[in-house]
């Protein structure tokens, strides 16, 4: 709080000077920030580095760095990074790297549920939406963190019979100004993550601040691909929605599986605020792995000219996962099994990064860079036309970084975290405009 | 089968002690008065309530001494002419000096800390005007940490060397207490009943520990078996009373019966800081959901100094209350408004003492049971904020962990069997086993009908601790102990998905052994080691229902544990006096069980945690009214080992959230005959320290300085009381400030204990009350 004090009596003062000259940053506005996480007999623990560039033959200690609460950031705009506070309490954080090299809070407001994502609209504008019973979308403002209220969202579709209503990945459209909201709907005494069989997106109108209507798609689950939950939106409008199907938790697995409960690509045409009903494709199945008993598609990033990128089941899962997934379908897995799996499906390397052609509906694999975990922190970013793939190699026990020049299909590893768990955020900073 | 061998066990004493030609004195005086028959070898220190036996004494006719400071000493004939010949001695009080007097003796918690083994002894009696909760007493102890909320009724962390949690286990008279009151805890239990408070650091002998492995908290309570009677009331800051009484009535044919109560109660409404969601900052607020009630009746009957029973006593107590919860483990943005549990407890314990063969061999047996059922409901949708205003309804019901609204039912039975023989003069052996077994029941009252409940499925767990030790005592100045222990136990659950039965059962040994050496007669040294065991809670293995899953595949926890110590004292008749202990220990835990804050909340094992350290105390007196107490503690604990081949890079990094430098010191005046001859005057000021520590992991760059949201701040604890016993009418008036200095206190997880607060007490006690 002093810090946002002063940073106001710092810009008021520059602002009475007649120099148009932009005021120095109080923060670091170059190099990368680099946070990891490992959970160990003491909970979970979050390392944040900063790092000038970055170099593909150092090995990065993290815990050589810094060790917060929490660290979730879900969007950043020039030096700022948007998420959770660093001590993991409730709150919309606006975020820095100070001239020290440490991560830090420049300001933040409380919320009332733990946050589910945030997107940055403009200077004046960032949206943020809350995990619960009941779809929230709030309002803020980037620059002075003022809470700006909730949109009223009490006509967005709520499943009654399930106790989690909530909206996950954000989508802007600047050409109309609209905001597109997937509805996660979730019920506590299946095994399932999801509990329909239809995918819900919320269309809410920027102008007016205001809900609009429900785009509905029938025969699809779970518009969810953890990671960054990036927004995939082209270059004119068309909006992809990416998702994951049942992982084979209600039972629905190998190539005879409903087309339901498999991952599949939706579209949302520019111009339209409905799904384009017969665009639909799942690729996992056009790389060739229908025969796969679970299908995973972890993570997702638009790229340019209708290509975007994701990591995709690409070998089969160990007889043993598919046993226990299989157990958990059916409700008779023991705790203790249950745990095995998701310590399994965590450190199991066998998804690969993907290139997806959106209009031809085709996949291509790239090819240097190895079978990956991505089940847990499949994150992605895109930085001055590369992209940065996350990876999770468990068989040397590091997780770090690819970047991928679209422009030589070459990539290369780029961060190599040898001790502080498995990577999450690699932020670029950049001096704001 | 038990009961079978007690009636063969009392058949053989009665037939041997019958056939001799010795008999026993059994008598009351007072307190610790020092009784001799005059030209023999027999001679004793009576017992805090006065009482003292003599056995083994051939027939005939004697001179007893009876002699105490503060009156004067009694000679008067005796005869011994029967096997248990029982004599009152009343003493007129000296009206000489105290400080004149030079009969010595020694209280049973002086006794204690002689022992080759790490112990820390508190007469409750010395401390009750300055503390108002047992954790107080603790904390004052070298080596001992107790981190809990200024909520009166809150859970307490004890750290006694470093290890905390499960590892200490804390024991009512000898019965693990997490058996006997599940759901209560230690700060809970009214000061006015205990007797005497033992810490044991490390070793614990055989006939208190279970499978104690950092140590323990052994809490031994009032057993007056003279007519008496006792009251006494506190009130204090925030709305708080606590009041007890007890009536204790003693026949000349050696029954008592004995009535107890005590009322706690406070709003705990201490202010704090938190942040206040509709103002977005941290303001002072005033916690306004936070209260605490526990009412407590007993009753004790029964006989004692019987030729087939030392004593022989019936007690039955019953106690309920209730708790309001204010936040969870840590201060969140929001507060808990509405969540709260209510519980009752009923406990009830028989308990055999007796002595044979001229005292040679000692039995003892006590049995309880004990019920406990506990009402948790948390279903409001309200959202409070730390102001007190509801500021949302939100879809979602539960403040703490989700919508919750369940009982739970334990039923305990407990029973533990002693014995000790002496072998020879200087060599002892002591045998003891305890039972417990523990049942959990309860019900969702959320479930519908037709859904399954799996806190509806009865569960079991029983262990069964068998230890036998060895004490001896060699060339009048080495003295030695050593024991072994079988540790066996048995869980029948449930799992928690699918409800299937789950048995799991194991058992194993360890051993301990202490020594010893007194260089001079005021300059000792001690060492010991102990491999000890630690078997999981219920809850561990079985999880609770709620927020915590099962894990049936939990190994028991075990560590190897060191004590090194001097202790050095100077004659107790010089003006400045020094009693000086110095301890250094070491700690490998194996096997750790430890619940981490990931997804699932589950109990596992893992790693291995090194804790190396020095706790050392010194107390300085000046002639008899200066007393100058201080005790130090530093630690330095670590992980030594990690099973996970990802995370093994931590190895070497420091253990998160465990203070390792804390310190306290006391200046305390007292006076005896300031006003009136024999009344007592004492003023007191102690100071407490905690140096900053790290809450979570931290990185090579972390430091207090640049990085405090990771650190517990500096704590500086001030508080200041006097005290003053009436000469007459047993009257004892006490008022204590505590932390005057308004200081930020923390439990864990840095959540605020209260500041400046005041509570004032009034005692009433009459120990000697004629017998009817």
């Amino acid at each position: 709080m002093k810090r946002l004090l002063y940073l106001f009596v710092f810009a008021a003062v520059v602002s009475c000077s007649n120099d148009d000259a932009k005021p120095e940053s109080l923060y670091t506005t170059d190099g990368f920030l680099v946070t990891s996480i490992n959970e160990a007999a003491t909970g979970y623990s979050y390392y944040a580095g900063y790092y000038n560039e970055l170099n593909a033959d150092a090995n990065l200690d993290l815990t050589a760095q810094s060790t917060y609460q929490s660290i979730r950031l879900y969007d950043s705009k020039n030096e700022f990074m948007y998420g959770n506070s660093l001590d993991g309490e409730n709150f919309v954080a606006k975020l820095a790297v100070s001239k020290e090299g440490r991560l830090v809070e420049v300001a933040k407001f409380p919320v009332l549920n733990y946050l589910r994502n945030i997107q940055i609209i403009n200077d004046n504008l960032g949206v943020y939406t809350l995990w619960g019973a009941s779809p929230t979308l709030g309002m803020f403002n980037p620059e002075t963190m003022e809470n700006l209220g909730e949109v009223d969202m009490s006509k967005a579709t709520k499943i009654a019979a399930n106790q989690r209503n909530y909206l996950n990945t954000i989508i802007y459209r600047p050409q109309d100004n609209k905001l597109f909201l997937t509805l996660i709907t979730d019920n506590d005494k299946t095994s399932q993550f999801y509990d329909d069989t239809k995918i819900y997106v919320e269309v809410v109108n920027v102008t007016t601040k205001s809900w609009e209507k429900t785009a509905v798609f029938e025969g699809a689950m779970d518009p969810y691909t953890s990671g960054s939950e990036n927004a995939i939106i082209d270059e004119t409008g068309n909006i992809y929605i990416f998702t994951q199907g049942s992982y084979g938790l209600d039972g629905q697995m190998g190539a005879g599986a409903a087309a339901t409960s498999r991952p599949k690509i939706l579209k949302i045409p520019a111009g339209s605020t409905d799904f384009d009903a017969s665009y639909h494709f799942n690729p996992v199945d056009k790389f060739g792995m229908n025969a796969l008993l679970v299908q995973l598609m972890m993570g997702g990033i638009y790229g340019s000219d209708g290509v975007a990128y994701t990591c995709i089941s690409a070998a089969a899962e160990s007889p043993r996962i598919l046993e226990l997934v299989m157990k958990f379908a059916a409700g008779t897995i023991t705790e203790d099994e249950y745990y095995e799996l998701r310590m399994s499906v965590f450190y199991s390397q066998n998804q690969r990064w993907v290139k997806l052609d959106l209009n031809a509906q085709t996949v291509t694999l790239i090819n240097d860079i190895p079978l990956t975990a991505a089940y847990a922190y499949p994150m992605t970013y895109k930085y001055d036309g590369k992209l940065y793939f996350q990876y999770n190699a468990t068989n040397d026990k590091t997780s770090g970084y690819y970047e991928f020049d679209p422009a030589t299909g070459a990539s290369k590893k780029v961060i190599t975290i040898t001790k502080g768990g498995l990577a999450t955020d690699l932020i670029k900073l950049s001096p704001g405009e | 089968m038990r009961n079978l061998n007690l009636t063969i066990i009392i058949s053989l004493i009665s037939t041997f002690c019958f056939g001799q030609n010795t008999g026993a004195l059994h008598g009351e005086s007072q307190p610790f008065a020092t009784v001799i028959l005059k030209d023999t070898k027999f001679a004793v220190t009576a017992n805090e309530s006065g009482e003292f036996r003599l056995a083994g004494i051939p027939y005939g006719s004697y001179e007893v001494l009876v002699s105490s400071i503060g009156y004067e000493t009694l000679q008067t004939p005796v005869s011994i002419d029967k096997p248990v010949v029982k004599k009152r001695f009343e003493l007129k009080e000296s009206t000489q000096e105290l400080g004149e007097v030079v009969i010595q003796t020694e209280k049973q918690s002086q006794v204690l800390e002689q022992k080759p083994i790490s112990i820390k002894s508190v007469d409750i009696r010395e401390v009750i005007t300055q503390n108002t909760i047992l954790t107080d007493v603790a904390d004052r102890i070298s080596g001992v940490r107790i981190r809990r909320s200024s909520s009166l009724g809150e859970k307490s962390d004890i750290s006694i060397n470093g290890l905390r949690g499960s590892a200490v286990r804390v024991y009512v008279d000898g019965l693990p207490m997490e058996f006997l009151y599940p759901n209560f805890d230690i700060s809970t239990i009214p000061l006015s009943n205990i007797q005497r408070m033992d810490v044991y650091k490390g070793v614990l002998p055989v006939n208190v520990g279970t499978d104690a492995m950092g140590g323990a908290i052994s809490i031994i309570t009032q057993q007056k078996m003279n007519s008496h009677v006792r009251a006494s009331y506190g009130i204090g800051s925030f709305n708080t009373h606590l009041a007890d009484f007890e009536v204790g009535l003693a026949s000349k044919k050696n029954t008592f019966l004995t009535i107890n109560g005590a009322y706690n109660y406070s709003d705990n409404d201490y202010k704090m800081k938190a942040f206040v969601f509709e103002d977005n900052k941290i303001e002072k607020v005033r916690r306004f959901h936070d209260g605490y009630q526990m009412s407590f009746v007993g009753i004790n009957t029964g006989v004692h100094s019987k030729p087939w029973a030392d004593e022989l006593r019936l007690s039955a107590n019953f106690s309920s209350g209730y708790k309001e919860l204010q936040n969870g483990a840590r201060v969140s943005t929001t507060a808990i408004g509405e969540a709260k549990y209510t519980s009752k407890n009923f406990t009830t314990s028989l308990k055999y003492d007796k002595s044979l063969f001229n005292e040679r061999v000692n039995v003892s047996n006590i049995f309880a049971y004990s019920y406990q059922s506990l009402d948790f409901v948390d279903t409001t949708s309200n959202v409070y904020s730390w102001s007190g205003k509801i500021i949302n309804r939100l879809g979602a019901k539960g403040e703490y962990a989700g919508e919750a609204n369940n009982t739970t039912n334990y039923s305990n039975y407990l029973d533990r069997t002693t014995a000790t023989i002496k072998l020879a003069d200087n060599h002892g052996l002591m045998i003891s086993n305890i039972y417990a077994r523990q049942q959990l029941q309860g019900k969702d009252h959320l479930k519908d009908a037709d859904e399954r409940d799996y806190l509806e499925v009865p569960q079991y767990l029983t262990k069964d601790i068998f230890g036998i030790q060895y004490d001896g005592k060699f060339f009048n100045r080495l003295y030695v102990t050593s024991a072994v222990k079988s540790y066996n136990y048995n869980l029948n659950g449930a799992e928690n998905n699918t409800f299937l039965p789950v048995t799991k059962k194991d058992g194993f040994w360890g051993a301990n052994a202490g020594v010893k050496y007194d260089i001079l007669e005021r300059l000792s040294v001690k060492a010991s080691y102990e491999r000890g065991f630690l078997i999981p809670f219920f809850e561990q293995f079985v999880g609770n229902g709620a927020d915590i899953v099962r894990n049936t595949n939990l190994k028991p926890e075990s560590s190897d544990n060191i004590n090194v110590g001097i202790s050095y004292s100077t004659n107790h008749q010089r003006m400045v006096r020094l009693n000086t202990n110095i301890n250094g220990f070491y700690r490998e835990q194996y096997d750790r069980i430890f619940l981490g804050n990931s997804v699932i909340k589950r109990y596992e094992n893992a790693d291995q945690v090194n804790t190396v350290g020095v706790d050392a105390d010194a107390i300085v007196s000046y002639k008899k009214n200066w007393t100058w107490r201080n005790n130090i503690t530093v630690l330095r604990q670590q992980f030594s080992h990690i099973k996970d081949p990802r995370n093994s890079y931590l190895e070497g990094s420091t253990f998160p959230n465990n203070p390792t430098f804390y310190a306290n010191t006391e200046v305390a005046w007292q006076k005896s005959g300031m006003f009136e001859e024999a009344d007592q005057f004492r003023v007191y000021s102690y100071y407490q320290y905690v140096a900053p520590f790290n809450h979570i992991m931290i990185g090579a760059k972390d430091t207090y300085k640049n990085s405090p949201d990771s650190f517990v701040p500096a704590q500086h604890r001030l508080d200041m009381g006097v005290s003053y016993r009436f000469a007459k009418r047993g009257l004892t008036a006490a008022f204590n400030a505590n932390n005057i200095l308004n200081a930020d206190l923390y439990d864990n997880f840095k959540v605020p204990r209260a500041g400046l607060n005041f509570n004032a007490k009034l005692i009433f006690e009459i120990n000697k009350l004629k017998n009817i």
